[in-house]
């Protein structure tokens, strides 16, 4: 496992507005990351300064590379789907592949064709004349087909139904994603990819609020149903966050011993969502 | 090679009716014009003149009294006139090629697509100057030998309608290949002309936030007005104007060459430029005159710094804007 992203103090500044404000990361390779965050926080931002985008203030390097000076080699090594539809619309399917094979030297095209066959796509179709789901489908084909050591994926999954949503992220897992390949992926929708991720990064106002693997997560945070005899002894615990479902007050707790909360209530796994809930609302 | 090839293809996939269905239209509508001049009005008394050639034209030259070489002439100046449609078109196709060339993928966002892949800027950008500067030329140039052999035909067909014997004038393999060549030539002399104006508007539409059509007109605007109100003088425009009668240049050219045989030729050709009232340089009438032009360098070093600007703007604007 390799470090191959590392960024120290990393900023961004649009006049007085601070988009990325001394952001520290690392990321080693065979991880999946979700980025998370509200809207306007960064997170495109700092996809964007990893992308070589955009340039920024500080230390970031991805495989040793300035992505803003050493793009060029960069993009060899790095494929991404932008959050906006973003496939021409003049272009055929046909042509699409013929063009990434043209220009990729790691472009498999027997791979693009064995996930094209799976769906309904014509090769002599235009973009424009695709669905939605259909233009993402033929996106993912290409980038899936390209041996690529990270691949960030903005929103992938944006405005498309559950079926499909569902469809990309098991293709994803399943057939892409391997230990020496790195994936960063935002989207809104975390309770459809909290299950796939190996580490979480919540960022708001430009800050990471935080930055933990999976499993350090769930060693940490906790969600207790508290039994009505306990809540007081429990909020004066300091949840993270109180919210009440059917009358009962449900704590998540942060760095408290299981077997402590164990005592006052039902202790389970908090959902991502439910974590970025709490954390967001303490941040700001 | 193979990215800068398929970076080539991608131009002409995307371009196809402006490069190829355009000129191919305006051509057959030309040669359609011309076989219906042929079809329903050969009358020796009746003087056919719609269509992009005119047939009767044949029948002048046929009772001309001049030798036959000069009629052979004649004739290669006959098909090579062909080319006078397609450069029109090769005009406005360029110009709203160039317009677009690095603006319409920031405009759809398909620029993602294209950044996504590892093809440096630098290429992306040559490969949209060669697409103008030498593909279309080329692609214009295989529509014009087509035309020539179009325009071949009808006029055999002409012949054989007619009770003039001038199928043997009309059919001249070595005339239609000296004048595509010309053609060629041609086309290639004018890119080498405009090719400031091709840096400028690709430049435009590098940096443009909006609408590359109105802000490429202007910087020109205002530096006409800028100059005939500080220094009371016209420089810039005339320079642009002479760059510009580099058009004529070429494309009139192969006429000259034509009739050099009666001297006369190129003499003419000198007085109707004055008519329009351009300067009647050493260049008309001469490809390497005009190769030789100082002008014409300058203009392409121009030409140059602003292709050389549109890669930068391309390469370093900030796409998260």
């Amino acid at each position: 496992m390799a470090n191959i992203l590392q960024a120290q103090g990393l900023s961004k500044k649009y006049g007085n507005y601070k988009a990325l404000n001394n952001i520290d990361l690392n990321l080693d390779s065979g991880r999946i990351l979700g980025l998370i965050g509200p809207n306007g926080a960064g997170k495109t931002t700092l996809l964007k300064s990893i992308l070589g985008l955009t340039p920024f203030d500080g230390k970031l390097e991805i495989f040793g590379l300035d992505p803003h000076k050493q793009r060029d080699e960069l993009m060899e090594r790095v494929c991404f789907i932008a959050d906006v539809a973003v496939l021409p619309r003049w272009i055929k399917v046909s042509q699409a592949i013929d063009f990434v094979e043209g220009v990729h030297p790691k472009f498999n095209r027997e791979r693009c064709m064995g996930y094209l066959a799976k769906t309904k796509l014509k090769q002599n179709s235009k973009v424009k004349e695709l669905s939605k789901g259909m233009v993402v489908q033929l996106h993912l084909a290409l980038i899936m087909s390209i041996d690529a050591d990270l691949l960030i994926l903005d929103e992938p999954t944006l405005g498309l139904d559950i079926l499909f949503r569902k469809a990309f992220y098991e293709q994803l897992l399943n057939d892409y994603f391997d230990e020496d390949r790195t994936i960063i992926i935002t989207t809104h929708q975390v309770e459809e990819i909290e299950h796939i991720l190996s580490d979480l990064v919540f960022i708001q106002n430009g800050e990471i609020v935080l930055n933990d693997s999976m499993d350090a997560i769930a060693d940490t945070y906790y969600e207790v149903m508290i039994e009505k005899e306990y809540e007081e002894q429990a909020l004066a615990m300091k949840p993270l966050s109180v919210r009440e479902v059917f009358g009962q007050k449900v704590c998540l707790f942060s760095g408290v011993a299981k077997p402590h909360l164990e005592e006052m209530g039902k202790v389970r796994k908090p959902s991502v969502a439910d974590l970025f809930v709490a954390k967001m609302q303490g941040e700001g | 090679m193979n990215t800068f090839l398929t970076l080539l293809k991608r131009e002409y996939w995307e371009h196809k009716t402006g490069f190829q269905w355009v000129p191919v239209g305006i051509s057959a509508l030309a040669l359609f014009t011309t076989l219906l001049a042929v079809l329903f009005l050969t009358n020796d008394t009746v003087k056919v003149s719609i269509g992009a050639q005119n047939p009767t034209d044949l029948l002048a030259l046929w009772e001309a009294t001049a030798s036959d070489g000069v009629k052979s002439l004649a004739m290669t100046a006959y098909y090579y006139s062909n080319v006078i449609n397609l450069a029109i078109v090769m005009g406005f196709v360029g110009y709203f090629y160039c317009l677009g060339s690095l603006y319409d993928d920031r405009k759809d966002k398909s620029i993602l697509f294209w950044k996504s892949l590892p093809v440096s800027d630098t290429e992306t950008v040559l490969s949209k100057v060669a697409s103008v500067c030498l593909v279309l030329p080329l692609i214009i140039f295989v529509i014009s030998v087509l035309t020539n052999v179009g325009t071949m035909l009808i006029g055999l067909l002409f012949a054989a309608m007619s009770d003039w014997d001038i199928a043997s004038m009309v059919f001249d393999p070595m005339g239609i290949l000296t004048a595509s060549w010309y053609q060629l030539v041609a086309s290639f002399m004018a890119v080498l002309w405009v090719f400031p104006f091709i840096g400028y508007l690709m430049f435009i539409s590098s940096a443009t936030k909006k609408v590359p059509f109105l802000v490429s007109w202007l910087p020109i605007i205002v530096i006409v007005i800028v100059e005939s109100i500080i220094f009371k003088s016209a420089n810039f425009i005339s320079w642009v104007a002479e760059h510009l009668s580099g058009l004529g240049k070429a494309y009139s050219t192969p006429y000259a060459m034509m009739s050099q045989v009666d001297e006369g030729g190129v003499a003419d050709l000198r007085q109707l430029a004055e008519k329009i009232g351009w300067e009647v340089d050493g260049g008309w009438g001469s490809f390497p005159n005009q190769l030789m032009d100082l002008n014409l360098w300058i203009g392409l070093l121009i030409g140059a710094a602003f292709i050389v600007g549109a890669i930068y703007i391309r390469r370093y604007r900030d796409e998260a804007l």
